[in-house]
């Protein structure tokens, strides 16, 4: 879905058209949901922290500024919702791999077990530098966008990206750069 | 009591422990937890909160530092307890069984310039871990041995084969203080960027005045038997000897050579002096005593320095120094002097000085005094008032004391409050009030019973060396900043008064301190002390002028000046024993010169400690929120966990038992349980016999303890047993009534259950008349013992202790329940002789039983010195009311009994180097005595019985009543064992008499080395 | 490694880098082993978190999102205000935090800055060297000592320090010994009024605190609390009417008047003044007058009277044009069938009062009247201490005071004047203090009750 059609929509919905919001939840409902996940690391946390987060953006719409994509907006409110829910329990989750393999013995050992300490070392990162890692990562953000979103400038995003990734790279590799 | 009733009453002592053990038992929490990976905060007031984050991030910052420093990885997470028990700031560090740091949040004081004035908990953390560094960082052997042990052995006095195993764990505690203060000193100074004992003024003023008097400067021995006992410096020569010896090894060698001699790391030497030869080449003391002319020859260096220009030269005003002192008081009335002083061989108190006579009188005395300051005085002229404070290790009280009547009362208990002077404009008295780590400037209005704050300093910042104009309109201070920065500064009173904290910066300082300014008594000029030139000398601040000028040029140091006439002022001369009162000019020096500062030396020869600076835990560095784990209370009963486990030996009866020791604790140690269990294998015990087993769990006030055939280690060597066959379970409760040392109040009280006994539990040689008893005993003890500086022993003041012992029969006789109570009284009066630590003691006791002369239950018994060859019990046994020396143990016994001990304690000798570094004597001291005892005194001393025996009537005398006497000596000696453990060695001798026997006389030796101090 | 080769690394990977941009660090990977190291761990870090794998939303979350959303459409329900106003409150102390945030270090940033003016320009800091042998003034040398500024005031940053500073202050310490506020901040009414601004400002009201160490307020304080217990007194509290009447000083000058008093006491009265003709013929003029008259009053008790009206002296009565002026008045009438007019009529309060010019000029209040309809007044003034209190000259002056009607109506403060440590509290001058501490109202208002309850803090372990 382009931005420009998003914009349409959502001028839709602030004239009172629910199901243009619907449309809008169902393309981006994918995204949203798997950023949540990572950053809270439980399903039913996730499905929570998404559903407050749709109704958040529903209910502050017109606060929407259409020169902006209306993804990096909606993602905005998303990561807050996720990092607020992550700050008040302070309780470290897993980040939970996916495992749509119902018999173990189907998978490659290997693979996953380099999976699985990576998802923990993301999952030991402090909420900032795991919302970075995600946006930069999962959904290919821009600098600027990431700037945007996390209202920071783009030097402070560098900077907090390469220490994330530092310190991935030392749980990793037991390599540090000083 | 009927049988099911006894398991009844058995079963419910064993569970109820259990019961206290439950996690969800309602515990009051007191104390709250904050948990990083690192380190458990804990803290118990609502009011400590302010600086929690700021305590974390200085933690972890210093902690990253160490572990980049020395190469140490941290095994276990630090506990950090957070405190605010006295009025001044401290800390201490331990590593066994855990890691731990006890951190005092109160500032810290600044008497000449003992401390820094920078941030302090900042100081507090770099220094406490270079201590958790230096204890707890492990080789690959230790590490395995602590994997053997369960853990960091902690020595314990009733297992001391613990010692060992400690010794195998840790083995960096077995080194003396000056070892660990050193390089904790060291370290500290260069991670503040140079502020630090390192750079001291103290310091070098302490060892050049040795050097200029031609004092001994102690060895490595000597410093810790004697330098750190009779010197009136007392233990902190341990941190400037050892401050002194790591800067002399950094400048001769490299400050690396300390990290490698401080770090534990694989292939070092165990034993600290050990190492050290591997470490620099060289044994310690040869490098030790080098170092001896090392400081001479530099502190020779800077006398050269000073004496380039004129010495000022000071008339003494007392025939000799008076120790540490406080800020004087001048009457200008009398032209007396007031000062509190302490001073080793006496008990601290407030003296009067005539400036012309030099002679001294005590006027009152001070329980509590602090090392340096002594205590804070303030004077009112009108009606010859002296306020002062006592209690000064804790929350300070304000005293007044009026030289007219000889009244003495406590004005403002635990107020908590300093630095007093008194406002002659409207009689009242001011302070600087130390409260949850913030600094009060308080006023006290006549008639001095509550305090008003003026205003609260930010928290870091310090203000101290108050003094108000005789117009009462104004108030100098000495202000400290976090970067320690120190200024004059000058406030209106009305100002204050109004609540405006405005002031007039008079002269910075930088990083010497404007110590004891005072107002002249016309109000024109300021008089006080700075260390600017490196030697403390007077300075003179003229007010109209707004100038400053030096007044002396001295050699060791001038403090605390009192002008008390136009041209001449009082001041104190600092000398190896302590200040001298002395009268200077009131004239301006033309040259001062400046010395050099040891620190100097390594700086410019090693520019490597300024990269040692460590970067400010700064909000920017650590975010507190990131590194938080959880928070909570703090609930010991669910942290108990296994801390040690290691084989023993016991004794039990003559038999040799070997077996294990279970040592379980919560960081805190709030809750202690240790199990042991053993077999004794020799066939000539029964089989009910061979096993023993032993509990005991601690929590706060309360004991629970229960014991099978109990064994002990010390019945292997001596005659005295505590091991008994039967078995025992009980609970006891101990609670603090009064805590304001010297007055001590407590009392204790337990409960117990017999079964199965053959002999009495506390008379060994007594067989028990009924194998299943109760025993309730209770004590009351109160008591208010002084001793001087330096002392080994109390030497004056009174204990008194009344006692209770009622056992009860577990099974009716008929219906008849059997019960034999008995109650004690002690009474010690002790009175200090004119002699340097020498004192005779008057110690009574009187004691009665309702129960039958002959029934072993309800009867006391005396008898022996009661020491074992190897002991861990007090080693003067013969002052304790059971014990006899002469007689055998237990032979004198009746229900009643009245017993009356004087006691001669002679001075003890100290030894200056009698040993090795590893075990060395400290002190001996003779001890002369003689007792008299009376039991049974509503009997006749005989009762004549006529029977007919095989070859007809026969006359047969009984005894009833018993009179002894006897005299005595005992002689015991401190030893120091591996530098951290005192033990003492007690060589004693008595004979005894029967009064009414005059044939009989009997004698007893006794040897005994008491573990553990 | 270099800073500049770091940032090109970086932008290698997230493809930000221009086509000369990547040559020079193609050539740069070549030459610096430990960047090329850098660069292949970024490489491979950023291809295995692509490749770690994403999940379906549950079927039921777009449901929800639908659900939710209609309700909010629909009807907006308390619940939805709620999560709406906490998502607000959420989103707007978010919002809040993050301006607080900027506002905070713009603020640290000015303050370092000045403090490193401050100090670099009126205290040159010494470097290593400089130490080094200065003489200082008049031939007093200065000794050399090495010293690097480790920490500054910036560098520590603490909590709440400034709720520290209150519980520095001796008026907050002696409070907290007397244990008084431990025992209310168990009392939930206490609590809840400790969060009403109302009582800070009338705290901060001079007249209010004058009252409070006068023993009026001792016998304002222990009337007010047993007329409390009556319900009408209560309800009273309730009735604007009665309020807005109470700040009339002619009406609390009248509660003053024993006759006035003696007559709320009676029954009839109460009845007579629910009849509108006596009302009516209260505000008529010609009346007020005639009540001044002394001979009139003497007239209606006078037994013959009665009979006088039978006969020509009555009628000449009658022709007076005042009497006939009220005659014609129906509310005069009406009120002459009224029974309870002829036995108020014997009273001979009634005439007492009559003369009162007070009360005519009262009479002309309609407020009066909707006052006199209410029972619960006629309760109040049989109570002694209510009197009294009226009687009292400054409750008059805070009677004038806004808060003082809102605090009245406080049902929280109208329970806890039946406090005995309300009482003592309120006339501690350390809680006087306090009360103008706006730290303390902070505190109050956070309801920081913890400490406050934890009152074994206070003592050492």
């Amino acid at each position: 879905m382009d931005d420009d059609y998003c914009r349409a929509l959502v001028n839709k919905c602030l004239n009172g058209d629910t199901e243009a919001f619907d449309e809008l939840v169902t393309h981006h409902q994918f995204a949203m949901y798997n950023t949540v996940y990572r950053i809270v690391g439980e399903q039913d946390d996730a499905r929570d922290v998404t559903q407050a987060g749709f109704i958040k953006a529903w209910e502050h719409l017109h606060t929407y500024k259409s020169e902006h994509r209306f993804f990096s907006w909606l993602y905005r409110i998303m990561v807050n919702e996720a990092l607020n829910t992550v700050r008040a329990k302070r309780v470290h989750y897993e980040l939970k791999l996916v495992d749509h393999h119902a018999d173990p013995a189907d998978r490659e050992l290997l693979e996953d077990e380099q999976n699985s300490d990576l998802a923990k070392a993301i999952d030991r990162l402090s909420p900032d530098y795991k919302a970075v890692i995600l946006m930069r990562h999962f959904e290919d953000l821009s600098y600027k966008e990431m700037a945007q979103i996390l209202d920071i400038d783009e030097k402070t995003v560098k900077s907090r990206l390469y220490s994330a990734r530092m310190k991935l790279r030392e749980a990793l590799t037991g390599r540090s750069t000083d | 009591m009927n049988k099911t009733g006894h398991w009844s009453t058995l079963l419910a002592l064993i569970l109820l422990p259990l019961f206290m053990l439950s996690p969800n038992r309602p515990a009051n929490a007191q104390f709250q937890s904050v948990k990083t990976a690192d380190v458990e905060l804990l803290y118990y007031h609502f009011g400590h909160e302010y600086l929690i984050n700021h305590t974390l991030r200085s933690f972890t910052n210093s902690l990253y530092f160490h572990k980049r420093m020395f190469g140490y990885n941290p095994g276990e997470r630090v506990t950090l307890i957070m405190q605010d028990f006295g009025d001044f700031g401290n800390a201490g560090a331990s590593a066994v069984p855990g890691n731990a740091i006890l951190m005092g949040i109160a500032p810290f004081h600044y008497a000449f310039e003992t401390n820094p004035a920078n941030e302090r908990i900042n100081v507090l953390m770099n220094h406490e871990l270079v201590h958790i560094v230096a204890l707890d960082m492990s080789s690959s052997t230790d590490r395995f041995f602590r994997k053997a042990f369960s853990g960091k052995v902690n020595p314990e006095k009733e297992d001391p084969i613990s010692l060992f195993y400690a010794y195998m764990t840790t083995p960096r505690r077995f080194s003396p203080r000056w070892y660990h203060e050193g390089i904790a000193e060291f370290m500290t100074t260069w991670m503040s960027g140079g502020i630090g004992r390192v750079m001291g003024p103290y310091d070098e003023m302490r060892f050049r005045t040795m050097v200029r008097d031609n004092k001994r400067i102690y060895d490595a021995v000597g410093l810790e038997s004697e330098g750190t006992t009779t010197d009136f410096e007392v233990g902190s020569n341990s941190y400037m000897y050892g401050t002194r010896f790591m800067s002399y090894l950094a400048v001769t060698y490299s400050p690396q050579h300390l990290i490698d001699w401080t770090s534990r790391t694989n292939g070092s030497k165990r034993y600290f002096s050990a190492d050290f030869r591997k470490v620099f080449g060289t044994s310690l003391h040869t490098e030790w005593s080098n170092w001896i002319d090392f400081e001479r020859e530099w502190q020779e260096a800077n006398l050269a320095r000073i004496r380039r220009n004129p010495v000022t030269q000071a008339t003494p005003l007392a025939r000799r120094p008076l120790g540490g002192v406080s800020r004087p008081v001048y009457d200008k009335k009398t032209g007396l002097i007031y000062t509190a002083v302490a001073r080793p061989g006496e008990i601290s108190h407030i003296a009067e000085v005539n400036p012309s006579t030099g002679s001294m009188r005590r006027v009152v005395d001070i329980e509590s005094p602090a090392l340096h300051f002594v205590s804070s005085l303030a004077f009112d002229p009108e009606n010859r008032t002296i306020f002062y404070t006592d209690n000064n290790n804790s929350w300070r009280h304000l005293m007044s004391h009026n030289l007219n009547t000889g009244k003495t009362s406590t004005l403002i208990r635990e107020a908590r409050t300093g630095d007093l002077v008194f406002n002659p404009a409207d009689r009242s008295v001011w302070g600087v009030r130390h409260y949850h780590g913030i600094v009060s400037l308080v006023r006290i209005p006549y008639p001095y019973t509550e305090w008003n704050r003026i205003h609260s300093m930010p928290y870091g910042e310090d203000i101290f060396d108050i003094d108000i104009s005789p117009d009462g309109k104004h108030l100098s201070a000495a202000i400290a900043d976090v970067s320690g920065n120190q200024k004059l500064v000058m406030k209106s009173v009305d100002s204050l008064m109004a609540g405006r904290f405005s002031y007039e910066e008079i002269y910075d300082f930088e990083v010497s301190s404007p110590a004891a300014f005072v107002f002249s008594p016309d109000g024109r000029y300021l008089f006080g002390s700075t260390y600017y030139t490196g030697v403390s000398n007077i300075v003179r601040y003229d007010i109209e002028q707004k100038e400053v000028r030096w007044l002396t040029n001295a050699e060791t140091g001038l403090f605390r000046p009192v002008p008390y006439s136009a041209d001449s002022l009082l001041a104190f001369e600092y000398t190896g024993d302590g200040f001298l009162p002395v009268r200077i000019e009131n004239k301006p020096a033309d040259r001062v010169s400046a010395i050099r500062f040891l620190g100097q030396e390594v700086v410019e020869r090693h520019p490597v400690v300024t990269e040692w600076m460590l970067r400010p835990p700064a909000p920017g560095t650590l975010s507190p929120d990131s590194i938080i784990i959880s928070r909570g209370d703090y609930r010991p009963g669910n942290r108990l966990s296994l801390v040690a486990a290691y084989p023993i030996v016991h004794g039990y009866k003559d038999y040799v038992a070997g077996g294990v020791r279970l040592d379980f604790s919560d960081p805190l140690r709030l809750r202690k349980m240790n199990i042991t269990a053993g077999w004794s294998p020799h066939p000539g015990l029964d089989t009910d016999e061979q096993f023993h087993a032993s509990w005991l769990y601690e929590m706060s006030s309360y004991r629970f303890f229960a014991d099978y055939n109990a064994s002990d280690f010390y019945d292997l060597f001596g005659p005295t047993k505590t091991s008994r066959k039967g078995y025992s379970v009980g609970m006891g409760y101990k609670k603090s009534l009064i805590y304001s040392p010297p007055r001590i109040m407590d009392m204790d009280v337990s409960l117990s259950y017999y079964g199965g006994l053959e002999r009495l539990p506390e008379f060994q040689n007594i067989t028990t008349s009924f194998g299943q008893f109760f025993s309730l005993s209770t004590m009351l003890n109160y008591q208010r013992t002084l001793h001087s500086l330096g002392a080994v022993d109390h030497e004056k003041g009174f204990r008194w202790q009344l006692g209770t012992s009622t056992n009860t029969i577990a099974e009716n006789v008929g219906d008849q329940r059997i019960v034999f109570p008995r109650v004690f009284q002690n009474l010690d009066y002790g009175i200090a002789l004119p002699i340097k630590h020498s004192s005779i003691w008057m110690r009574s006791s009187v004691g009665y039983s309702f129960s039958p002369v002959r029934e072993p239950l309800g009867n006391f018994y005396f008898g022996g010195f009661g020491n074992n060859w190897i002991d861990y019990r007090a080693n003067r046994r013969y002052r304790s009311f059971h014990t006899f020396p002469g007689v055998d143990l237990n032979a004198i016994g009746g229900t009643n009994f009245t017993r009356l001990l004087v006691e001669w304690v002679t001075p003890p000798v100290r030894f200056r180097r009698a040993g090795v570094t590893s075990i060395y004597a400290n002190w001996m001291q003779l001890s002369l005595f003689s007792t008299g005892i009376i039991t049974n005194l509503d009997k006749p001393v005989w009762i004549t019985t006529t029977i007919t025996g095989d070859n007809g009537p026969e006359t047969v005398r009984d005894r009833q009543q018993n009179r002894f006497y006897n005299a005595g000596a005992q002689v015991d000696m401190r030893i120091s064992l591996f530098s951290i453990m005192d033990a003492t060695l007690s060589f004693g001798y008595a004979m005894a008499w029967d009064y009414d026997v005059k044939s009989f006389s009997s004698d007893e030796f006794m040897v005994s080395l008491k573990i553990f101090r | 490694m270099d800073k500049q080769i770091i940032e090109q690394i970086q932008g290698a990977i997230d493809g930000v880098l221009t086509a000369d941009q990547r040559r020079e660090l193609e050539k740069t990977l070549r030459d610096n082993p430990e960047a090329s190291a850098l660069y292949q761990d970024m490489l491979s870090l950023a291809e295995s978190v692509a490749s770690l794998k994403t999940e379906q939303p549950p079927a039921d979350l777009q449901k929800g999102i639908r659900d939710a959303i209609a309700a909010r459409s629909g009807k907006t329900s308390i619940h939805s205000i709620k999560t709406k106003i906490n998502h607000t409150e959420s989103y707007m102390s978010e919002k809040k935090n993050q301006t607080m945030k900027i506002a905070a270090s713009i603020a640290g940033l000015v303050v370092i800055a000045a403090v490193i003016v401050y100090v670099t320009i009126d205290y040159p800091q010494p470097s290593a060297s400089d130490v080094a042998g200065t003489v200082g003034t008049d031939g007093v040398e200065r000794a050399e000592r090495y010293r690097q500024t480790q920490i500054q005031p910036g560098d520590i940053a603490l909590d709440n320090a400034e709720v520290q500073d209150l519980l520095q202050s001796d008026a907050f310490i002696k409070l907290m010994e007397t244990g008084q506020l431990q025992e209310l901040a168990n009392n939930p009414a206490f609590v809840e009024l400790m969060s009403n601004p109302a009582l800070f400002e009338l705290m901060r009201n001079a007249d209010f605190v004058e009252l409070m160490h006068s023993e009026n307020f001792e016998v304002m304080a222990s009337a007010m609390v047993e007329l409390n217990r009556s319900a009408a007194r209560y309800e009273l509290a309730n009735n604007a009417r009665f309020m807005e009447l109470a700040k009339d000083v002619r009406f609390i000058e009248l509660n003053q008047n024993e006759a006035f008093a003696e007559l709320a006491n009676q029954s009839r009265y109460v009845e007579l003044m629910n009849n509108p003709a006596f009302v009516e013929l209260n505000r008529n003029r010609a009346f007020a007058e005639l009540a001044q008259n002394e001979t009139y009053f003497e007239l209606l008790r006078n037994q013959e009277f009665a009979e006088l009206a039978n006969h020509s002296a009555f009628a000449e009565l009658a022709n007076r044009a005042d009497f006939r002026e009220i005659m014609q008045n129906p509310a005069f009438s009406e009120l002459l069938r009224d029974t309870r007019y002829a036995e108020v009529m014997r009273n001979t309060r009634y005439f007492e009062l009559m003369r009162d010019a007070r009360y005519a000029e009262v009479l002309r209040e309609a407020r009066y009247f909707e006052v006199m309809r209410e029972a619960r007044y006629f309760e109040a003034m049989r109570n002694e201490s209510f009197r009294e209190v009226m009687s009292n000259p400054t409750f008059q002056e805070v009677m004038h005071n806004e808060r003082f009607s809102e605090l009245f109506n406080n049902a929280e403060f109208a329970r806890l004047m039946n406090n005995a440590s309300f009482e003592s509290l309120m006339r501690n001058a350390n809680f006087e203090r306090l009360m103008n501490s706006s730290t303390f109202e902070i505190l109050m208002r956070e309801s920081r009750f913890d400490v406050l309850q934890a009152n074994a803090s206070w003592g050492r372990i």
